[in-house]
This record gives C-alpha cells, sequence and structure tokens, in this order.
C-alpha cells in the first residue's frame, strides 16, 4: 500500500512539499543554530531607504517583521514546532477516538441515534471558539503570571486541542464499524463461533485501518486550522506573554518562533505591511494543502486497494479446511483440482 | 407525531450538551494545581440551569456597569443571524447557478474544475476573509471608489461585505457536493428515460435533477454552517462587527457562553427541522440527520 502511495501524484506533491519544510527546518535547528538575519534599515548607495518592517525584496524574499527579522527564516524554524505538534494532537485524537469509536461501534451500536444525538452539539459550536473559551485561562498570562510553567502548558494545550475533538470523531470511527458489523461475511464469522474480539481483529480491523489513516489526515488539516484561528486570537502555542507596563506595553509575544504566533505577532501591522500577517497564513494554507492533497491520494489508493482485497479474502480460507468428501460435487472432476492447485500456488 | 417527538428529543439532548460544555473550564485544573475540580463543575451546572431559566435577570458587565443579557442578544443575534442566512442563501444561490453552467460544459472542462475547486476548497478562512478586506482597500486607494464599507462603527452596521465573504467558503464547499450529486443523479435510469423522451438537458437539470437532490443538499447543509460559525468568529473580528461571536470573545463566562450558543442554535435548529419535515412530505427522500 506504502508503495501505491507513493506513485500516486497527488499524495507525492502533498508529501514532499511537507517532508522538505520540515527537513529544511530541521536543518535550521542543527546545522544552523537557529539562526535569524535582522536587517533593520535597508541602506543604497549609503542611504537609508527603508526601516524594518521591510518589504519583500530579491535578497530579503518575504520581507522582515517589525523587529527587523527575516520572515523567511522565522517561517524556516517554526515550521517543525507546528507541523510536529498538529501530527501530534491529530495522532492523540485518532487514538483516544478509536478507544471509544471501537467501544461504541461494537457494543452500544444498538443506541446510535441517541449517542448521535448527544454528541451533535458539536456540530453547531465551532471548535476555535471552544478551544478558546477552554484555553484562555490557561494560556493568556494575567497580571500575576501563568500559574504553570512553558512545558506543563504545552503538555495542557496539546491535551484539550486533541480532547475538544474527540467525541464527533469516536462517532464517526464508530459509525464506520457499525457498518462493517453488519455485512454478512460479519454474520458467517459469527456463526462460526468467533467471539466479537476476534471477529473485530480479524475481520473488521483490515476494512477500517484504511478508514484511520483518512480520519487521521482529516484530523491534521483540522487541528492547522484551529492553530491557525487560535494564533489569530493572540492565543500562541505555549502561552502568551502579555506586558502590563502601563506606560510602554509591549504587543503579545509568541515564545519561540511557531507559526500562530508569527500571526498574532503581526496583525496590528495588517494594513500598513501586510506581509507580515499574510506569509505565515499563506505557509499555514499551503501546508494545509498538502496534506489535502495527501489525504486525496489517500482516498484514491484505499478505494482501489479495497476492491483488490476482496476477492482473495473471501475466496482462500473456507476451501481449504473443507474436507474432500464434503465439498460440492464438481460438474467437471477437473476443475476443482485446478482451483485448489491455484490455491496452494499462492500460499 | 413521531417526528415531531423526535426532534424534541434531539433538541433537549443538544441544550444538555451546551449546558455541560459550558461548564467545562470549571472543570479543568486552575491555580498550578492537576485535579478536576468536579464539585465546581457541578457548581457551575447549576448556575448556568438557573441562568437559562431566569433569562431576564442575566446581566454582564462591561467597564464596571450591568447591563441586562436579554437586550443585548437580542440585538446582536438577529445582526448576526441577518448575516449567516443571507450568506448562506447566497453561498446556496451562487453554487446552483455554477453547478447549472458547468454541467452544460463538456466532461473535459469539469475535470478541471472539480480540480481548482478541490485546491481553492484547501484555503484557510483567515486568508480569504484577510484578502477579500485588504482588495476592498488596495482598490480604494487605486480608483478612489469605496464599494462596501470595510469596518463598522457602532450604530453603523454594515452587511454587504460580510455577507459577500461570509459567502465565499461555503459557495465553493456547495458547489462541490452539487457536482458529486448532481453527477450522481445524471446516473440514474429516470434521467436516461427523460433524454430518450427528449427532454432537453436544461431542463433535466433544473427540474428533475434538482428537486432529486435536494434531500442530500439539506444534510450537508449542517457541516456547511458548523464551518460557517467558525468563519463568523473570524469575520466579525476582522471586520470588528458587533455581533454575537465577537460578544462571546469579549465575555467568556459559562452563563454568556451557554445563552448565546442557544441564540445561535434555536434558529438553525429550527431551518433545518422545518426543512426536514417539508421534504420528508414533498418528496420520497429520506433525510437522516
Amino acid at each position: 500500500m506504502v508503495k501505491r502511495l507513493f506513485k500516486n501524484g497527488y499524495f507525492l506533491i502533498g508529501f514532499l512539499f511537507i517532508f522538505v519544510l520540515c527537513s529544511i527546518s530541521l536543518l535550521h535547528t542543527f546545522v544552523w543554530d537557529n539562526h535569524i538575519a535582522q536587517t533593520q534599515i535597508l541602506y543604497e548607495n549609503g542611504r537609508a531607504v527603508e526601516g524594518s518592517p521591510i518589504s519583500p525584496k530579491l535578497d530579503i524574499p518575504l520581507g522582515t517583521n517589525v523587529l527587523g527579522f527575516h520572515m523567511t527564516h522565522m517561517i524556516s524554524v517554526g515550521a517543525k514546532y507546528t507541523i510536529g505538534f498538529a501530527v501530534l494532537i491529530a495522532f492523540i485524537r485518532l487514538l483516544a477516538s478509536m478507544v471509544f469509536g471501537v467501544l461504541y461501534g461494537a457494543y452500544f451500536f444498538r443506541f446510535r441515534k441517541y449517542v448521535t444525538w448527544m454528541v451533535d452539539v458539536f456540530n453547531y459550536v465551532p471548535v476555535t471558539l471552544l478551544a478558546l473559551f477552554i484555553l484562555t485561562p490557561f494560556l493568556v498570562e494575567v497580571p500575576t503570571g501563568f500559574d504553570y510553567t512553558f512545558w506543563e502548558r504545552v503538555w495542557i494545550e496539546v491535551i484539550i486541542l486533541a480532547l475538544i475533538a474527540v467525541p464527533p470523531t469516536s462517532i464517526l470511527i464508530g459509525n464506520e464499524m457499525g457498518r462493517i458489523f453488519n455485512h454478512e461475511f460479519i454474520d458467517g464469522a459469527r456463526v462460526i463461533g468467533g467471539s466479537r474480539l476476534h471477529i473485530l481483529w480479524k475481520h473488521v480491523k483490515p476494512h477500517i485501518q484504511p478508514q484511520l489513516w483518512i480520519i487521521f489526515m482529516q484530523q491534521l488539516v483540522q487541528t492547522m486550522l484551529v492553530l491557525a484561528h487560535l494564533g489569530f486570537f493572540k492565543v500562541f502555542f505555549g502561552g502568551t506573554n502579555m506586558s502590563f507596563d502601563p506606560l510602554f506595553a509591549d504587543p503579545p509575544q509568541s515564545i519561540s518562533y511557531e507559526w500562530s504566533g508569527l500571526i498574532g505577532d503581526g496583525m496590528r501591522h495588517l494594513t500598513v505591511s501586510p506581509w507580515v500577517v499574510l506569509v505565515p497564513i499563506i505557509f499555514f494554507a499551503l501546508t494545509i494543502l498538502a496534506m489535502n492533497f495527501m489525504l486525496e491520494g489517500l482516498k484514491t489508493v484505499t478505494e482501489n486497494w479495497r476492491v483488490d482485497l476482496r476477492p482473495e479474502r473471501s475466496v482462500t480460507q473456507p476451501i481449504n479446511q473443507v474436507s474432500e468428501d464434503k465439498q460440492f460435487i464438481p460438474l467437471k472432476q477437473g476443475a476443482v483440482q485446478r482451483r485448489e492447485l491455484r490455491l496452494e500456488h499462492k500460499e | 407525531m413521531r417526528f415531531f417527538y423526535n426532534q424534541v428529543l434531539r433538541f433537549a439532548c443538544i441544550v444538555i450538551g451546551i449546558v455541560l460544555m459550558a461548564g467545562l473550564p470549571t472543570l479543568l485544573p486552575s491555580g498550578g494545581s492537576f485535579h478536576l475540580n468536579w464539585m465546581a463543575y457541578f457548581q457551575s451546572i447549576e448556575e448556568i440551569i438557573s441562568g437559562l431559566s431566569h433569562l431576564q435577570e442575566v446581566t454582564y458587565n462591561t467597564g464596571g456597569t450591568e447591563r441586562k443579557l436579554l437586550t443585548q442578544l437580542m440585538s446582536i443575534g438577529t445582526y448576526s443571524v441577518t448575516i449567516v442566512v443571507g450568506a448562506i442563501l447566497l453561498a446556496f444561490i451562487a453554487a446552483a447557478v455554477l453547478t447549472f453552467i458547468t454541467m452544460l460544459l463538456p466532461p473535459k472542462w469539469i475535470r478541471k474544475i472539480k480540480v481548482g475547486t478541490f485546491i481553492l476548497e484547501s484555503i484557510p478562512d483567515i486568508l480569504i476573509i484577510l484578502i477579500c478586506q485588504l482588495f476592498v482597500v488596495w482598490l480604494y486607494k487605486k480608483t478612489g471608489l469605496l464599494f462596501f464599507e470595510i469596518a463598522s462603527l457602532p450604530g453603523e452596521p454594515i452587511y454587504a461585505l460580510p455577507i459577500l465573504c461570509l459567502s465565499i467558503l461555503p459557495m465553493i464547499q456547495y458547489f462541490k457536493v452539487m457536482i458529486s450529486i448532481v453527477e450522481g443523479e445524471l446516473d440514474k435510469q429516470y434521467v436516461e428515460l427523460a433524454k430518450a423522451k427528449g427532454v432537453l438537458q436544461r431542463k433535466i437539470l433544473l427540474v428533475h435533477v434538482l428537486r432529486n437532490s435536494l434531500a442530500s443538499l439539506l444534510n450537508h447543509s449542517k457541516t456547511v454552517i458548523w464551518f460557517m460559525l467558525s468563519n463568523l468568529l473570524i469575520l466579525e473580528y476582522i471586520f470588528n462587527i458587533n455581533g454575537i461571536m465577537r460578544f462571546l470573545l469579549e465575555y467568556l463566562n459559562p452563563v454568556i457562553f451557554a445563552w448565546s450558543l442557544l441564540a445561535i442554535f434555536i434558529p438553525n435548529f429550527l431551518l433545518f427541522a422545518i426543512g426536514q419535515w417539508l421534504l420528508e412530505r414533498s418528496t420520497n427522500e429520506k433525510v437522516v440527520m
């Protein structure tokens, strides 16, 4: 399946983009030691022509922010944090939803209607709003300072962002499982005497696995969107440093060069120097597009994959186990032998 | 009767869900500890329920003065709902017209258009809304024409630009879904029969396919509206609109959170319930909610 994925154009484009971005970001930290160039005033023939924020030029491709730091470098350093944490959050979402989804799909699918209604709230509350509502007390500094240390805040944010999407995702996985449980081959397995766990592992798992990958990619895209939104509302990853100096209050600062922080930092300069905000947002957009490409590739590959899988699975097992004399009486004696020969050859 | 009973039950489930959700911030640990405060959670749920049952007495605090929530909620709520409903209607109609035009094109073009919508759909809402605002400002600088008011001032609500901005992404989503639904419908036998009888492609699309795809569209509308509410949050923030989402953000308090969510949810719910009822009566399609 992996081989086929990389032969799919969409998946390859998406994967390459994210792979290159992450590699550059890691190189930036380990080889260039997080160096971020700073140009506060641009000179031309000895005369100052532009002060920071400097608009995009040929040698400063994406311009600089208010303090003169180059956007290109900040984006490159921040990429690994944003993408890394998004992957982590999406992964926790998937794992937790798998547990609840299996419980619901395998054991409580009878109460489908009521469970769906209970979780329906999540269809009327924007995720960003819920995240802001829950996370603001943890992440925005009050005059007395933060209650938690930096890493505690990061973990709280990761866990909360993961958990708020678990109920709807569990329902999604559960419904998919319930659908598979209603197939005829499950009845067959049950009649032969397979326990529910056995059926789950041997018969449902192979069908649900590709779906899980698709759900993972969808969650990844959603997480990226939520991170962008949170940065937009100045709730940065790992907390927002507020300055409470009554005379010279500094703008809210992001702690690392994480992308959502970059968006929030630049919001005040939107009308004067739009590139400070637009650059991180465009990178968010490109990454999300790349993830969607991967998702699309995954979808096409899994669709074809399932079609190939089916005949093999339904034919091989039963025939080998039935003894010779109990088999159907074939119309032509040779036909069965040929069939068995072919099967042995395959195994 | 059964339909009515089901809808009431569904409504009750969601209201309970909103109450439970509004209490969440008090449940979570605070003040440096890592324990869940169940006691505080139950207390805040009690508070929310009493707040829900006495709407007239709920107040909020702006700069030291207490104000009634109800009057505020009525004015900003109607404004936000107007924008949302306007945007969704615009998105729906625009998408329908685009779909109609697209389906009359040759298949090679349709495939290209599909890839295009796929890419457009991936653009985050922040980018689209920001670009809309910057574009209007740029246009004004270049030509001196101000087509729309770009920021709202107290007492002067703006409608045109927010509705337009809010409708872009839902339009793309609707368009994508409509194309796939219509393509599915066109493969069905009644279309072949109609073609064989010599009905024009235009008429098949407008009369038969449209009617038959309404049920799936209504199903899909739920996702679109959920997505739009998220957009609305960003939109009200950027355009400085005094709407319900901005109000919510300013006063992150459980009772206000619960009431504002209900104010958004109730019109939505009614719209869907009526739509579902009408559709199930007039067509044979079943709407799964």
